[in-house]
This record gives C-alpha cells, structure tokens and sequence, in this order.
C-alpha cells in the first residue's frame, strides 16, 4: 500500500469500540465499529499504515472495515499487544489513499455473463440499465484478497445489489466481471465462484513477476470501460 | 593440567594418547555426563577411557585406559558406530529393523544408538545370522562396543 | 538435477512459505509439515527454510543425477535407496544413477525431501513454495510430473557418514509437550476465535466430540464431518483475513480447518483458531482420521514453541559436531 501521499483528515471519534480477537496465538482480527462505509474504511487504512511498523508484525491484511494483523511469533503478554491495538485504533486518524484510477476495459454480456439476467430479474431492470448503471459507477478498492489480486470494489448502485450465489459456479473464468452482494470485481482466478458474473475484463490483474505484483492497491479508483455491449 | 604426567613417559597411557589429549577427552566425557568411551587403537586394540576426577597419585593415565578383550573369532560383533544410548527400535517404527536369529546383510541397519538429538546405525559389517543383543535398551554404549553378536555366513 | 520417476498427483516443491503478500491475496502456501522440513534441512547441513519436496500421494520415486546428500523426514514411507531399507527421518549420502523410493506410509500423510543444497528452482515473491492456486511458485506452479527434472543447489559438502544418519523424531523427542493421541485421535490445541460466543452451549460439543477428517481436505482446508453445530441465528460478517489454523463453521454446521493453502480472506463464523505449534502435527493427519479440540492457552503455546525451538536448535549445534567427530574417527 502506498500512503505516502495520504493526508490525515479528522474523523469524529466513535463511541464504539472496536472487537479484537484472535485466531490462534500468533493472529489478532481487529474489527472497526459501525457500517460499510469509506470513512471507517479510511480509518482502517490508518491503522494498517501505523500497525504495519511494529517491529512484531510480519504482515497485515487490511479488510472490509477490518484489519488482520499477523505475528512474527506468539506474544508472551496478549492482553498487553491487544490494549496496544485498541490504542492505536484510538489515535488512528482517517487517511485517504490518494491512489491511482485504473481503466478496466469491460465487454459486458455475452458469454461470460451468465447471471446478467438473474440480475434484471431481482432488480427490476433491464440488462441495458444493469450495464449503465455498472460501468457508471465510481469505485475505490477496499481491500485486496480471496485471490491473488482480486480487488474488492466499493461503490456499487444500490440498485444492482445482488446476493451471492448459494450455489458457486464450478469454473468461472478468470477476468469475469462479477457482482457480489454490495461489492464488486474482476475475477482474478479460473475456479468456483460464489459471485454473479455480468461481463469480462482482458486486464491483467495479478503477475507474479512484477513488482507489486498486484494491479490493484487498496485506495485506488476504479473505472470500468464499457468496451462492447453484447446483449 | 596436574603435573607429573610427564613422568609417566613410556606408560600404556603415552603409548595411545599423549596425557593432554587424554585428560581433555577424560574432562570432555565427565562433563558431557559420559562414564567411559572406547576407541580402536592403531594395532587394532580396544581401550576404554573412563571419565572422572584422578585420584591416584600416579596422576592420570594409567587407571583410565582399560584394555577391553576381543570377541571370540567365531562370532563377529555389530559395534556401536559412536558412543550413546542404544536403541534396538527406530523411536517410529513399531518393530526392529532386524529380529534375533534374522539372516542380516553387509551394511543392514540392525539397530541404533542416540546421541542427543541425532540417531546412529549401528550396521551388520557381514553377512551372517544376528545371534544375540549384548546390551538393554537404553543402556550407555562407548564407540566400538560390542551391542549385537553376528555369526557370520558359511 | 533429480529426476521423477514416479508420482502420484499434487506431490509439490515447499519451503517455510510465502509472506509478505497476504494483503495482495496471496496465499503462504509452504509445507504442511513445517517442522518436518526443518528437520531435513538441518540433517543436511542446509538453513532450515530450503525448498523441499512435499510428497503426500505415493509411490514416490525419483533418480539422483550426481553425488549428493539427501534426507527423508515426515511420514514414514519405508524408504528404499536401490533396495536398501532406509529409517524414517533419516540422512543419507548418495550416488549418481542411484533410485530412491517411497511407499504410502501407513501413519501420517506427508512425506519431506531434502537435498543437501535445496532446490534451485526461482523464488517467486520471495519464496520456492508451489501455489497450485495461483500457478505460480516451485516448478511452473505446478504439481510434479514423472520425467520432470529439478536442479539442486551446491553446497561446501557436509560429510554425512557413509551408512546415514537421522534424527529423533519429534513425536518422540517432544512427548512431553504435546497431547497424547487418544485411541487413535489426535488432540489438536485451540483457542476460541471471534464468533466463539455466538454458539452459546452449542460450543460445548465443539470440544467434546471426535471429528472426522473428510475426504474433501487438502493442503488448503480440512472439512471436519461430525454432529453439526449451528449458531442460533446466522451472522453476516464482513470479509476480513484468515490465517491457516482458523476453525470456520460454514451453515453446514461441521467445521473447515484453513491449512498451508488457507484462503487469504474469509466469512464464515470463526468458533476457533488451532494454536501455531500444532499444526504441523494437522499436516500429518490423514483423510478418514479423527481429531478432537481441547481448549488451550496462549501460555502453553508458548511453552510448546520455546520446547520445539530448542529441538531444533539442538539439532542445528549436533549435526556439525556429529559429522566432524565421525570424519576424524573415520580417518584414523
């Protein structure tokens, strides 16, 4: 994550506290109060940005309004580490990562969109309107995970939320543009997959060989190109 | 280093080792909670080096070297490769690697020794029948100590 | 170079794993066995962390293609090296054109190769660890082959003794600091993770009951088949990071275990999160075997960990005296 260009901006403190857990001895979830929403989700980048300097932690995995945080080895004192997160939660001061905006070309329809229509049937619209009202949105991504790459975009219309398939689907292709619930993304992995797939992407979204090797950086803005429309 | 070992010139003791390395070795196995090893001389002797404070007034030498016998010509022994506490199962497996009366090969593990952390083979130098174990699990071994008997291949 | 000459599918080539990319949703991947492939490496004189192969379908053979020095630890495969028997968690030096095979092990499911040098394939993302997920990592990303062929890393050539030598088993050598298998059923330390509460006196039979570990497992999760438990009203949660050793509990009601090939990120209900040092001991369970949870603390992970640290440790320090005091025996 770059915050190198990110400027603090006042956030008022909530009443909530944050939950703080842990899975096994050497990881601690720490999970912020209140919505899905940019402000907690800026909250959570500033303490992935202080957290991630610790000279006990080996990798931090920023989510949705959550924050993973991995150690290098147990801690003999947890309860002391987990007062430490809930005080740094506490200073932490919203950050908006200036990130880059990525154009991702889309063909929408089509072949690999085998749940455009189970979309128009639970909104109400068209494919034509679930199309419009996709590629017209503003998205910022969230966090990174699931797959190598895979961005998890914020900023759907209300209006096209979908809910996750009950039953995945056993090979959707990698690129496949997908909605799942209130988020969505650019597959970034062939395999099963739980969301509903509306398009596909050509775009790279993940090379091992390259540095980052993910296209996609949390902060950063997404626009989808409506390249073709096959409907 | 106690003085007058160099009076010992001539003795059993400065005919193997020179009296530094054997009062080293004698220090190294005390400390290492080891009572005795045994090496194989250059003519083919066994000798015992027991570990502990001197307390004769010869001064060391003499009474920490033992002449361990060799086994009888017909049956040939399994030595333990390195001194340590015998094992006769690998601490995994469930049976030996050979059973008493079990024909063995040239090289075949028949049992082990450990040393700390790291295991041993203690190996049939020939073909033969494995005849006997000469020692209990657990027990002290010193290098080249007789811990199985082998009567060899006719 | 070795060559494979016989493998079964998703035999991969493992190191300690990949970190640093979680946020990127990369998986660590990295042996199942972790302590296994430490073993191995210290046996042959190699840093702890060298690439190894991971061999959990068997027969296994490969052929040496110059003089090296390899070490077998893990499951016991009653190893042979051109016939010869070799022990479980054993080094050895071997020959060019010499045939080493493993058979499938009737305890414990994985199996480690170390070679004297490790496995020279290109790190990618700073590990050699195979993401079959991903494509990428060991070789090609994939799972071996028969005919493929690995190169070996060189090394100043550690003087293994001709006849090998292995170290002590830390089932063995660590008794004391591990549960006891019961009947059969290994006991696997946990410590209730986030959503613990939610399953009010259904938690209860999370611990009591044995749970069988189903044949949908792999290096990714184990899917545990018992009397389901089920949270009193679902729960929505937010996609957040997981980490192997997470205990999930899908609407199914029977729990998965996240292993090596863990998902980077999750949803479902977390009852539970198995202690670190215990998973080694997962990764030699079998498909078909049972497992049952016992309520653990952070303190007696610790004290497991610093025991496992001093194993290892005292391996590290006794190898090299070992060889060398065998060398100068050798040589008189």
């Amino acid at each position: 994550m770059s915050f190198m260009q990110g400027k603090a901006l006042p956030t008022p403190a909530t009443a909530d506290e944050p939950k703080i857990s842990m899975i096994g001895t050497g990881a601690y979830l720490i999970e912020a109060p209140g919505g899905f929403d940019l402000p907690t989700q800026r909250r959570i980048w500033a303490l992935s940005h202080a957290v991630e300097t610790w000279p006990e932690v080996r990798e931090i995995v920023p989510g949705v309004t959550n924050l993973l945080v991995i150690l290098k080895q147990t801690p003999e004192e947890p309860e002391q580490l987990q007062a430490r997160l809930r005080h740094e939660w506490d200073c932490a001061r919203s950050v908006d990562l200036t990130g880059k905006t990525v154009e991702i070309p889309v063909t929408y329809g089509g072949e690999h969109a085998t749940d455009l229509a189970a979309v128009c049937d639970y909104s109400g619209l068209s494919d034509r309107e679930v199309v419009r009202l996709h590629w017209q949105g503003n998205y910022t991504v969230v966090a990174l995970g699931s797959a190598p790459g895979f961005g998890y975009l914020h900023g759907l219309d209300p209006r096209i939320y979908m809910p996750r398939k009950t039953v995945p689907s056993l090979r959707m292709l990698k690129g496949t543009v997908t909605i799942g619930g209130m988020q969505t993304g650019v597959s970034a992995l062939t395999g099963p997959n739980g969301w509903n797939s509306i398009g596909f992407a050509e775009m790279q979204m993940f090379d091992p060989a390259k540095t980052p090797p993910a296209l996609l950086n949390p902060g950063d803005r997404v626009r989808f190109l409506p390249e073709r429309i096959e409907l | 280093m106690t003085k007058g070992r160099k009076r010992k010139s001539g003795s059993l003791a400065e005919q193997i080792l020179d009296p530094a390395t054997l009062e080293e070795i004698a220090l190294w196995l005390e400390n290492a909670g080891v009572a005795s090893i045994e090496i194989e001389t250059g003519d083919g002797r066994l000798v015992r080096i027991v570990a502990g404070e001197d307390t004769t007034s010869h001064g060391a030498g003499m009474d920490r070297l033992v002449l361990v016998p060799t086994e009888p010509a017909s049956v040939r022994p399994a030595k333990a490769p390195i001194a340590g506490h015998f094992l006769p199962v690998h601490p995994a497996r469930e049976a030996a690697e050979a059973t008493i009366g079990a024909s063995v090969l040239p090289e075949q593990i028949v049992g082990f020794v450990r040393v700390g952390p790291l295991i041993m083979p203690i190996c049939a130098e020939e073909a033969g029948t494995l005849d006997a174990c000469t020692v209990e699990s657990g027990d002290l071994v010193g290098y080249g100590d007789s811990v199985f008997l082998i009567e060899p291949a006719q | 170079m070795i060559e494979v000459l016989q493998t079964g599918p998703l035999n991969t080539v493992q190191d300690l794993g990949r970190f640093g990319f979680r946020n990127a949703g990369v998986t660590s991947s990295g042996a199942m066995d972790r302590l296994a492939l430490m073993v191995g490496n210290l046996l042959v004189g190699n840093d702890e962390g060298e690439a190894t192969v991971e061999v959990q379908t068997f027969p296994f053979r490969l052929r040496f293609e110059r003089d090296m020095t390899v070490a077998i630890t893990g499951a016991d495969c009653d190893a042979r090296l051109d016939g010869r028997r070799l022990p479980p968690w054993w080094a050895i030096p071997v020959s060019s054109a010499q045939v080493l095979e493993l058979e499938t092990p009737r305890r414990s499911a994985r199996a480690y190769l170390s070679f004297a040098g490790g496995i020279d394939v290109e790190p990618v993302m700073g590990s050699r660890s195979t993401s079959l997920r991903g494509g990428f990592g060991g070789l090609d990303g994939r799972f071996l082959a028969a005919n493929d062929r690995l190169a070996i890393g060189s090394i100043s050539a550690c003087a293994v003794p001709q006849g090998g030598f292995g170290a002590m088993p830390p089932e063995t050598a660590l008794a004391e600091h591990f549960p006891a298998s019961e009947d059969g059923t290994l006991v696997v330390r946990a410590i209730p993770a986030g959503e613990y509460a939610l399953f009010g006196a259904e938690a209860e039979r999370f611990w009591s009951q044995t749970w069988k570990i189903s044949s949908q497992s792999d290096r990714t999760g184990y899917r545990l088949s018992g009397e389901p438990i089920r949270l009193a009203s679902p729960v929505e949660l937010r996609s957040h990071g997981v980490v192997p050793g997470v205990v999930q509990m899908p609407p199914s009601g029977e729990p998965i275990i996240q292993m090596s090939d863990a998902n980077t990120a999750g949803g479902y209900p977390k009852i539970a999160g198995v202690i670190d040092v215990d998973l080694w001991r997962l990764g030699q369970a079998r498909i078909g075997s049972r497992i049952r949870f016992v309520q653990s603390s952070v303190a007696e992970a610790r004290g497991a960990e610093r025991a496992v640290q001093a194993y290892l440790d005292d391996i590290r320090r006794t190898v090299p005296i070992l060889t060398q005091a065998l060398a100068a025996m050798s040589r008189r």
